[in-house]
């Protein structure tokens, strides 16, 4: 193995990212020492991707000390359950993959229910199943500060009442790099090791890292169709097509993963990383822009983590 | 403001020096709108941070709920939570992140309103520079002295005054300067550092561009000054410290000590020792995920191999040659007091420090700090968001170093083992070994002791018991423990026993001479104990209360009492400790006379 090219760029102080990098790492080991049944969520994006490889440096030469877990709600992108099945595979990781029987049974999904009851059931609802079902009391999350302004308020150990709510008026101060880990009966920590990482850090890290990453991030001729101003890969035969619906193949990647029908694709020229990181530079729409579930009013992801979202 | 590179060869450049910025954090502080938010607003908006659909929801939201009329109300963009926006106030700390060509800068904006000071401590706890914004209008106010007071305890040693809202004081030099003044007259005495700067943070002048209207003014614009401060003197130059975070031991074959180094360097072949133990043993390899290392320097995250098969486990700290690492059971810490329920001296609270958790008691404060004059205060009771220096004591030895010298290793905060929460925070300002005055205090009592022709030996023989010490002691109203010595003194009357209770409690208010109720409490302390001790010599059983005894007064307890015996009654169930770690004979309340009697004619 190689001599990692960001921690030894100066032999006498740190750059930023070797900073962010080593204190990730003091976070994930805080929360193994301290806790008695961890799962880190597993969301196959790039946030994701950069979690897992800090985890994996954090225990080296011990292989991760807790399971990874998926909440897939069957309507990610066909790649991106192939990539995560691939990674598991390759770093011999323990991959528990959750989807809400329930909402399976009623057939749930975004075209015949709404984004806002698919992303309850089959996500909001599929986490709380899961979390509950394996007992966890403590979850890694791969969210970052600057990603939403509600986000930009929550504290790294995250804590949740038994029924998984999250009360922002009442946060626990949080002071230097102590963390207190003490959970009243039934609580829940959800923990944010990548908290202080910006969009342009995740990409530069995972550029100098070569972190593998799923390749819906890079630009592709790929079919879509515009629906509600975005434009929708068409990734199966369950997307409905009106006869006025087009589907035109474009060039196109995104910026963030998630259920293909709610996740909006850029028009893009850009296949590498640096052309990645260029464009982001130029563009001037944030991040979750592309999401659905944010723009339904000034604090609405605030609220989904109220009522349990990750 | 960063420049935004043209094309791939420069994308390449732009990574290049992005990768080598340096990271400066810093927090916002000051009093309720004084226009933090709006400041940061500006900063992200004007250095090209905010993008186009945040701008689009804002300037909807800047109709709705602003302040500004038409205008764009930039403090919308950091308050985030709905009560915030609401009620137009910050109610928890807000990092926001931005970067210019030279620097990337975390920023923490902290609330102004004194009922979230916890949070404003927050982020003051990671910051290397803080800037305190004031109201030209109103000028320097509680809170403003409030927050300085916060920063400079927390080491936070560049303190920037961002002096407000000039546009609404017509640019007065006067003004400026009336707030200068008064500010510096505070802070010197304080020994804060700062620099002025005026600003129109709504304007946006003095932020990135200098405003033509404060041409008098010739300093450096904020962000000139955020770019170019130098940053806090690294650890790197002390000596190697690391607590031992978590054991890495994937098999047999393989036991590595993981951890974030908290001051200094290692080498491979370093001598270190692991405190409190004192063990001595060689590194061996700097295992990382990206290949072994020679050496790591302070901020690193690494496992260490070790020559020997020394025992160390969490919580133990490695440290290397020339260390300032002190083990000691109790300090002298200066506390911010983060709950609404006030501190309970004596109280069983959890401590957890940068290396472990440990059980602890605080006493009662030797003084209070009065925020507005930084001068010291008497009082005995710290309510929520009081400062005030204490002494804490563990119910184990643990390795520390003074907050100024060796901030991880120096800090610690104070969680409530009811509610679960952290409620206090505390910097070491010295640490001690223990009962240091007992001995010396029995040193003394033997050389002027004049020996009768009665000895005990004669008096045990007469009484046909043991003379013993009974303490009863917890956290309880006062009254309990006067029922449960009188009841034991009662009791053992009626058996014959030569038993006396010493009601007396609060001698301290008999003889408040001395200046701090810590050396009160040590005073009291030796005063009745001698008392007791007499007792005991004279043949008898002495039955006396203390609140909250702590494990080094219980080891001050047996030197001033030896060779008497003592029986220590847990009135509160949380005196576990005074057994497992003074060796002391710990009884409840309801198990003391049967005990008592047993010990008197063992």
């Amino acid at each position: 193995m190689s001599q990692s090219s960001l921690i030894h760029t100066s032999p006498s102080s740190l750059t930023h990212l070797a900073q962010l990098e080593a204190d990730s790492i003091h976070i994930f080991r805080e929360v193994v020492a301290e806790t008695d049944n961890p799962v880190m969520l597993y969301s196959i994006g790039k946030d994701s991707s950069v979690l897992l490889h800090i985890a994996r440096k954090a225990f080296y030469p011990a292989p991760l000390p807790f399971p990874l877990m998926h909440i897939d709600t069957t309507w990610k992108f066909k790649e991106m359950i192939a990539f995560r099945d691939h990674i598991a595979a390759d770093y011999g990781l323990n991959m528990i993959v959750y989807t809400n029987p329930d909402g399976l049974e009623r057939q749930i999904g975004p075209f015949t229910h709404g984004s806002a009851v698919h992303t309850d059931v089959m996500k909001t609802q599929a986490l709380k199943q899961a979390l509950d079902k394996y007992q966890f009391d403590a979850a890694f999350g791969g969210a970052r500060r600057d990603e939403e302004k509600s986000r930009a308020k929550e504290r790294i150990f995250s804590f949740r009442s038994a029924q998984h709510r999250w009360d922002p008026k009442n946060q626990r101060p949080e002071l230097w790099s102590i963390y207190n880990t003490k959970k009243n009966p039934g609580e829940s920590i959800r923990v944010f090791p990548l908290s202080n990482w910006t969009e342009l850090d995740i990409w530069q890290y995972i550029y100098l890292e070569k972190i593998p990453i799923v390749p819906l991030y890079l630009a592709k001729p790929r079919p879509v169709v515009r629906k509600n101003g975005m434009l929708i890969m068409v990734d199966d035969d369950r997307m409905p097509l009106s006869d006025t619906d087009v589907v035109e193949t474009l060039s196109v990647r995104f910026r963030t993963l998630g259920c293909y029908p709610l996740t909006g694709a850029i028009v893009s020229e850009a296949t590498t990383l640096p052309a990645i990181i260029h464009e982001m530079l130029l563009t001037k729409t944030s991040e979750r822009q592309g999401r659905l579930i944010d723009s339904d009013g000034g604090a609405s992801m605030e609220i989904k983590k109220q009522e349990g979202y990750f | 403001m960063a420049s935004v590179p043209e094309n791939m060869v420069d994308i390449h450049q732009y990574l290049d020096q992005h990768q080598h910025k340096e990271l400066l954090r810093f927090i916002t502080c000051g009093s309720v709108d004084d226009g933090k938010s709006t400041l940061i607003g500006r900063l992200l908006y004007e250095s090209a941070f905010i993008y186009e659909d945040q701008l689009a929801s804002l300037k909807t939201d800047s109709k709705k709920m602003g302040t500004q009329g038409d205008d764009i109300d930039f403090a919308l963009l950091v308050d985030g939570l709905a009560a915030e926006r609401e009620q137009g106030i910050t109610i928890d700390v807000a990092y926001r992140f931005f970067s210019t060509d030279k620097r990337k800068f975390i920023v923490a904006d902290t609330p102004g309103h004194e009922q979230y000071t916890r949070n404003m401590a927050t982020g003051a706890s990671t910051a290397d520079v803080a800037v305190v914004l004031v109201d030209a209008r109103h000028g320097i106010m509680t809170q403003t002295k409030r927050h300085s007071m916060i920063v400079r305890l927390l080491g936070v040693n560049r303190v920037i005054l961002a002096i407000n809202k000039m546009d609404l004081m017509d640019y007065s030099k006067t003004v400026y300067d009336g707030i200068v003044g008064d500010y510096a007259a505070f802070a010197n005495g304080q020994g804060i550092d700062f620099v002025a700067i005026p600003l129109a943070a709504l304007k946006g002048e003095n932020i990135l561009r200098r405003g033509d209207s404060l041409s008098w003014y010739d300093g450096p614009t904020l962000m000139g000054y955020l770019e170019t401060v130098p940053l806090p003197v690294n650890r790197r130059d002390h000596a190697f410290s690391m607590p031992v975070q978590w054991v890495n031991r994937p098999d047999l074959n393989f036991r590595g000590f993981t951890g974030q180094i908290t001051t200094g360097t290692i080498a491979v072949g370093d001598s270190i020792r692991v405190l409190p133990a004192g063990t001595q043993t060689r590194v061996e390899s700097i295992v990382t995920f990206d290949g072994h290392l020679d050496r790591a320097i302070c901020g690193q995250s690494i496992t260490i191999t070790v020559a020997d098969d020394v025992d160390m486990s969490r919580g133990d700290i490695m440290v290397g040659e020339g260390h300032a690492v002190v083990v000691g059971q109790r300090c002298k810490a200066t506390l911010l007091w983060m709950s609404e329920s006030a501190l309970v001296p004596g109280k069983l609270y959890w401590f957890k420090t940068r290396a472990k958790l440990v059980l602890g008691r605080i006493q009662a404060p030797d003084h209070l700090i009065n925020v507005n004059t930084g001068a010291t205060m008497m009082g005995s009771v710290m309510q929520v968001n009081d400062i005030g220096d204490c002494v804490c004591e563990w119910d184990q030895p643990i390795p520390m170093e003074p907050y100024t010298s060796n901030a991880p290793l120096g800090s610690f905060i104070v969680i409530d083992r009811d509610t679960n929460n952290t409620v206090g925070m505390g910097l070491v300002r010295s640490i001690s070994g223990q009962g240091e005055w007992a001995s010396r205090h029995v040193k003394e009592r033997h050389r002027h002791w004049s020996q009768g022709r009665v000895s005990v030996t004669h008096r045990v023989k007469r009484n046909r018991h043991k003379p013993i010490m009974v303490v009863l002691t917890g956290i309880v109203p006062r009254d309990r423990y006067a029922a449960v010595g009188t009841a034991i003194e009662e009791a053992l009357f009626q058996d014959d026993i030569q038993a006396y209770r010493y009601g007396f409690q609060f001698m301290r208010q008999a003889d408040a001479t001395e200046s701090s109720i810590g050396a009160l409490r040590q005073d009291m302390f030796r005063q009745l104990f001698d008392i007791g001790y007499a007792f005991m010599d004279a043949g008898m059983v002495f039955i006396t209360a203390i609140r909250g005894l702590t494990v080094s007064e219980c080891h001050e307890l047996k030197t001033i009492v030896d060779p008497f015996d003592i029986i220590i009654v847990d009135l509160d169930g949380t005196n576990g400790m005074l057994q497992t770690v003074c060796n002391a004979d710990v009884v409840s309340a309801d198990e003391a006379l049967p005990h008592i009697q047993r010990q008197l004619r063992h």
